[in-house]
């Protein structure tokens, strides 16, 4: 994330399908031209050594041919190229050439012409060493103080450091506890090499303690007196960082101070000479490279970080001073001077790309994509914008989140109650003391005219009421298919429901088009249940507690009509008292008187006059329809028991709060429970084991209670 | 002309190209035969195992200071709670106790467990933490409300299953037939192995085993098994002796990391006072130190004290410019504050450090709107839309749009809108309570009553459908209702002064009866 992006000065792509690694770039006044002028070097992984001496006619120019001092294809692949005082008699650069098993050192020099591009540049051989194991890296340095000129060290993927003194092979040693090479970097303060070790370790090993220390080539013979000859390299300082590093460089941009920039795959290290940590910085992204530059102010430091996210961000010690975007990921960065610019950025990445750059105010120039917007047409516009309105205000009306009446279902249920009950009850688990449970059938059917997925019908009756099965999962209906299902009803608890009325419900769904899953829908049915399934013909009691009269407007009607279910029709038609007996035990009389019109219900029990009045009127209404009378009313003239009425209710919401302070004390238990379960898993949790102090029998006692 | 294969792979490794690593080492790994595990001094074999072990846990890494996620069972049976009722300001779970300064549920909207909504979503910032098992069972399981997770392992598992993707034929390493001890001779193999048994395998028993006999094979004195071993102990959620480890390490030995991996331990603990110290402490020794500054600033957010937050994110912005989250969370803090021309600043600033996804035009738009640049609102909105990565997205942008609409007057645009917002995401209170609001403008007192306790069904936090909900009632002359409704919006804000008034109003009808 950035605001800018680097301003582009000079960039070029070197070959085609190369590698390139850390090691590759190298930025130095090579052919020693002493103008102070850097050229860049370039080794690729493919083996080609390329010199570049950028200098563009304006920013952001591409390569010109001129540009180019050299190119040469050595015939092996180039790991790492660097430039320094390599040959003995000259403090000339020399530029050094790590191979995988060799190592050579050019002197790169140029011829001029008359005209720029008549100059000629060529390389020069001047020495070269065959290499006995895999090398890595090298780093260069005037080890152990020799004043003048460069000694090169190779450390090998094996993990053996190797000198040379120029042209000659002075030593090798075997660092301890080796297995994957880190990065490697010399400090002339303390002529001591700095490594970061597979144990994520910093490591520093001084040049005299390697150099008097057992030769490597010697190891295998002296592998048993490695212990007594007490020459082993010991290691000079050591800081844990725990992570591995990327990178090593070390810098000293005044006298006094100089310090030891570790880059970490997370973080970011200044180490002491003492290997102390100066400061660190933790990295919030993968960092691919970076160079410790320059001192701006007094005591701190500049460095580049490049990351993977195509990032170069330059900080002074910790914190961000500017952050720039790159177009590609750096896999190695330089700082130059090139044709009188001062701090030229020279990045190369790992496919080839070279870019000279500097930092400007350029935006960064993320375009956002253009949303695809049409042209304005507005008459168009209107006419569209009418015809949606349209749809809109049609769909509002048909379909919205509540649900719209529907004259024509697609889907009907219907629910059938056989006139008899049943000739062998199908009452289970029947709480009821009775003798036998009566039940009654329904016969349920679903008429289907589409297609209707996953259909479940639930039948529902009110407690104390109880079906055989309440719930049925059917298998897809095609169109114009039906299904029937049979169930049982029965009295299952042991009281007198409050009604007699049941429904069922199915639900299913139709697919459309946009919608393959379905819009769920419903459809339902109510059904009633007869008298005769909670209550029998029984002989008529005449005292009773509580009576109710009802007045009606016209003459009353023999009961062997609107009762047939429950009068014996031999009882003849003048029978005009009726009694029920309820199947929980309770009895109910109904008398019809023979003068006047009215009708009273007397009862024991105040709550059982409900379900024989609702039934009663319900009949009675039902047989004036069937006659064609419309002017039929039942009145209640006397006054309503609202004494007992109240008292019930006080029972009821005495009940309730019961019921309320049960469920508080469970869930009072419940938290207790969970309390101890709590005090126990930390006991248990314990390394030392404490006594139990009967926290067990605690937890015991409260599930119980629970 | 060839590279060694070992160096190739070496290299693919430091470019961060793990797969081509890691087949590279695969290759050399199958060429010596029979030997399975690494034990010779020094073989290419040893070195292409642990290089394959590194790559692979690259691949997958995740930073662990990130990972926070926290479960109903840990938050029910969590037995390191010190004190159930904590004094003011020293807590995270009691969201009333800020000092002050926070801003009011009536400017800025709250998540479930009282805090105000903060600019940048960090994993923590998501679940709230209910105090009781009863209301975190209560709790509604919407998409976008705060929801509790149910297990910790929510994020861990699907880290855990990147064994599987990498390596069809089986697995890399065989833990089960692993000898630990070996291994933790070893300081140079351990460490890979660790991390790649952490991190790949998800297997932070084994983890742990490996750390304990390597931190005794380094005699105590490796303060990175430490830090390992407190991870472990993080995961399995024995915070107290994650708290040991961490604290030892840190003796030996500064770093950012750990000061970070501790201050998350304390944050668990809900001892915010402790964890915003040591962060103090951490930048004595680490000056300017990003991660840092912006943990005290979480923690100040978390702790209502959004003033002081919004002062250290400044900080944090002062020492790296192009942090998102600061931007991000000082754009909202100063949009809420009122000053939807600096939000604006902010968020544009976002925008062209290419921060580019729906959410940054949503905001972008609604400042807009509340700057009056009318012009910029649709397109911002529009270009969100289009950005828009899956229905919630979708349904934030409809939203927003429903309530510019409002706010122009175009109450028929705002009516589809919010409707659109519903069938993007049907769980979306807020839309439901607006919705009522604009059906009870319409006359249609059914159809807001059903909406409004849609909407607070959903949000119970929210006090705006309860007070809706109570005015509607008060209207039609359901005043028990009302006052119920009423009473719940209280009870989601304290200091809503309609809510107050609306209470007396009700008081006095009821004492007038």
């Amino acid at each position: 994330m950035s605001l800018f992006k680097a301003r582009d000065w000079w960039s070029t792509i070197l070959g085609e399908k190369e590698e390139f690694d850390q090691g590759c770039l190298c930025v130095a006044d090579v052919d020693n031209s002493g103008s102070g002028q850097d050229k860049i070097i370039v080794g690729s992984y493919m083996g080609y050594l390329r010199i570049f001496n950028p200098h563009p006619v304006k920013p952001g120019d591409g390569v010109q041919p001129e540009d180019l001092l050299l190119e040469v294809q050595l015939r092996e692949p180039v790991l790492q190229v660097e430039v320094g005082k390599f040959v003995s008699g000259t403090e000339g650069l020399h530029l050094a050439v790590l191979h995988c098993r060799k190592l050579c050192v050019y002197a790169v020099s140029g011829t001029l012409g008359n005209v720029e591009h008549g100059n000629q540049y060529q390389i020069k051989l001047i020495y070269e060493h065959n290499l006995q194991r895999t090398a890595c890296n090298m780093t260069y340095g005037p080890f152990g103080g020799v004043k003048g000129r460069d000694l090169i060290c190779i450390q090998s993927m094996d993990g053996m450091l190797m000198m040379f003194e120029q042209e000659s092979y002075a030593f090798g040693r075997f660092l301890p506890g080796f297995l994957l090479p880190g990065p490697l970097a010399y400090s002339s303060r303390t002529d001591s090499f700095i490594t970061v070790s597979s144990c994520r370790q910093v490591e520093s090993y001084k040049y005299q303690v390697l150099a008097f220390a057992t030769d490597a080539d010697e190891r295998q013979e002296t592998e048993q007196q490695k212990h007594s000859s007490g020459k082993r390299v010991v290691v000079d300082w050591v800081l844990n960082i725990g992570e591995q590093a990327l990178d090593i460089c070390i810098v000293s941009f005044n006298q006094t101070v100089s310090s030891v920039f570790v880059l970490g795959e997370r973080n970011f290290f200044c180490l002491k000479d003492n290997g102390q940590i100066r400061f660190m910085k933790k990295l919030d992204y993968s960092p691919s490279c970076f160079i410790p530059y320059c001192s701006v102010k007094e005591g701190t430091i500049n460095t580049l970080i490049a990351n993977h996210s195509k990032m170069l961000n330059i900080y002074q010690d910790v914190m961000l001073k500017w952050a720039t975007q790159l177009p590609h990921v750096p896999v190695a960065v330089k700082v130059a001077n090139l044709q009188d610019l001062k701090g030229v950025i020279v990045t190369l990445s790992d496919d080839g790309h070279l870019q000279c750059s500097y930092l400007g105010t350029d935006p960064s120039l993320f375009q956002a994509p253009r949303v695809d917007s049409r042209e304005i047409n507005y008459e168009e516009f209107d006419a569209e914008m009418k015809q949606l309105q349209k749809f809109i205000k049609e769909a509002t009306k048909t379909q919205d989140i509540l649900p719209k009446s529907e004259k024509d279902r697609d889907v009907t249920v219907t629910a059938e109650v056989s006139p008899d009950l049943d000739a062998e009850s199908q009452a289970i688990d029947s709480e009821v003391k009775a003798e036998a449970v009566p039940s009654v059938t329904i016969k349920i059917t679903i008429q289907s005219r589409v297609t209707a997925q996953k259909p479940i019908l639930a039948v529902c009756v009110q407690a104390p009421l109880a079906v055989t099965c309440d719930q049925f999962f059917l298998d897809d209906l095609e169109p114009d298919s039906s299904e029937t299902m049979v169930m049982s009803v029965f009295l299952k608890g042991n009281c007198s429901p409050s009604e007699l009325e049941g429904n069922c419900v199915l639900s299913y769904n139709t697919s459309t088009e946009l919608n393959p899953e379905g819009i769920p829908k419903v459809a339902q049915c109510n059904f009633r249940l007869p008298l005769r399934l909670i209550c029998f013909p029984a002989q008529p009691s005449k005292a009773a507690n509580h009576k109710l009269t009802i007045d009606t407007n016209k003459p009353p009607i023999s009961f062997v009509t609107i009762f047939p279910d429950f009068v014996e029709p031999s009882e003849g038609d003048q029978a005009n008292v009726l009694g029920f007996q309820f199947l929980t035990g309770s009895k109910t009389t109904l008398l019809a008187s023979k003068t006047s019109q009215r009708y009273r219900i007397q009862s024991d029990q105040l709550e059982d006059l409900w379900l024989i009045t609702k039934e009663l009127t319900l009949r009675l209404e039902e047989h004036f329809k069937k006659q064609n009378c419309k002017d039929f009313a039942c009145t209640f003239s006397g006054s309503i028991p609202l004494q007992e009425y109240f008292e019930l209710i006080d029972r009821h919401f005495e009940l309730r709060l019961n019921a309320e302070k049960f469920r508080e004390l469970l869930s009072e238990r419940a938290v207790q429970f969970r309390a101890i379960e709590r005090r126990l898993l930390t006991r248990f949790k314990d390394k030392t084991p404490a006594p139990l102090q009967h926290l067990d029998t605690l937890l015991e006692g409260t599930f119980r209670e629970v | 002309m060839g590279l060694e294969p070992l160096f190739q792979a070496w290299s693919y490794f430091r470019r961060r190209k793990f797969r081509e690593c890691s087949d590279l080492c695969s290759q050399l790994l199958e060429r010596p035969p029979g030997e399975q595990e690494p034990d010779a001094e020094y073989t290419v074999f040893q070195a292409a195992w642990s290089l394959k072990t590194r790559a692979l846990t690259e691949m997958v890494y995740v930073d662990e200071i990130d990972m926070d996620q926290e479960g109903i069972a840990e938050m029910i049976l969590d037995e390191n709670a010190i004190a159930q009722v904590a004094r003011p300001g020293t807590s995270l779970k009691l969201p009333g106790t800020s000092h002050g300064g926070g801003p009011s549920p009536a400017v800025r909207p709250v998540t479930q467990s009282g805090r105000p909504i903060t600019g940048f979503v960090r994993p923590s910032t998501q679940s709230g933490r209910p105090s009781t098992m009863e209301q975190a069972i209560k709790t509604p399981r919407t998409a976008l409300t705060a929801r509790p997770i149910t297990s910790a392992s929510g994020r861990y598992v699907r880290l855990g299953t990147a064994s599987m993707i990498t390596n069809p034929d089986g697995p890399f390493i065989n833990l089960s037939r692993l000898n630990l001890a070996k291994y933790a001779q070893k300081p140079k193999l351990a460490k890979a192995l660790f991390e790649y048994i952490f991190h790949h395998e998800d297997d932070v028993k084994n983890a742990l085993d490996l750390a304990a006999l390597a931190t005794e094979h380094a005699q105590f004195k490796d303060w990175w098994w430490k830090v390992q071993i407190g991870k472990c102990y993080y995961r399995l959620g024995l915070y107290r002796e994650a708290e040991k480890q961490f604290k030892s390490a840190l003796n030996q030995q500064d770093m950012v990391d750990t000061i970070l991996y501790l201050a998350k331990v304390y944050l668990r603990l809900d001892q915010p006072v402790t964890a915003l110290n040591l962060f103090k402490q951490g930048l004595d020794r680490f000056p300017g130190e990003v991660t840092l500054i912006c943990g005290i600033a979480r923690i100040y957010e978390e702790m209502n004290n959004i003033s002081l937050s919004a002062e250290y994110y400044k900080d944090v912005l002062k020492q790296d410019n192009t942090h998102v989250e600061a931007i991000a969370c000082i754009g909202s803090n100063h949009f809420y504050s009122d000053q939807p021309e600096i939000a604006l600043r902010f968020y544009r600033r976002l925008l062209q450090m290419g921060v580019y996804n729906c959410q940054l035009f949503n905001n972008l738009g609604l400042c807009c709107f509340y700057a009056q640049q009318y012009d910029m609102t649709l397109s911002s909105f529009e270009r969100a839309l289009f950005l828009a990565e899956n229905e919630e997205e979708t349904a934030d942008v409809w939203y927003n749009l429903g309530h510019v609409s409002v706010g122009i007057g175009d109450l028929n645009l705002a009516y589809q809108c919010f409707k659109l917002t519903l069938v993007n995401n049907n769980d979306y209170a807020e839309a439901y309570n607006n919705l009522a609001v604009l059906e009870m403008r319409k006359g249609h007192i059914e159809q807001a009553r059903a909406l409004l306790q849609t909407a607070s069904s959903l949000a119970p936090h929210m006090y705006e459908p309860h007070f809706n909900f109570a005015i509607l009632s008060e209207k039609v002359g359901d005043l028990q209702r009302s006052y119920t409704a009423a009473q719940k919006s209280e009870e989601a804000f304290p200091g809503h002064v309609d809510t107050q008034q609306l209470i007396k109003q009700l008081k006095q009808h009821f004492a007038m009866l």
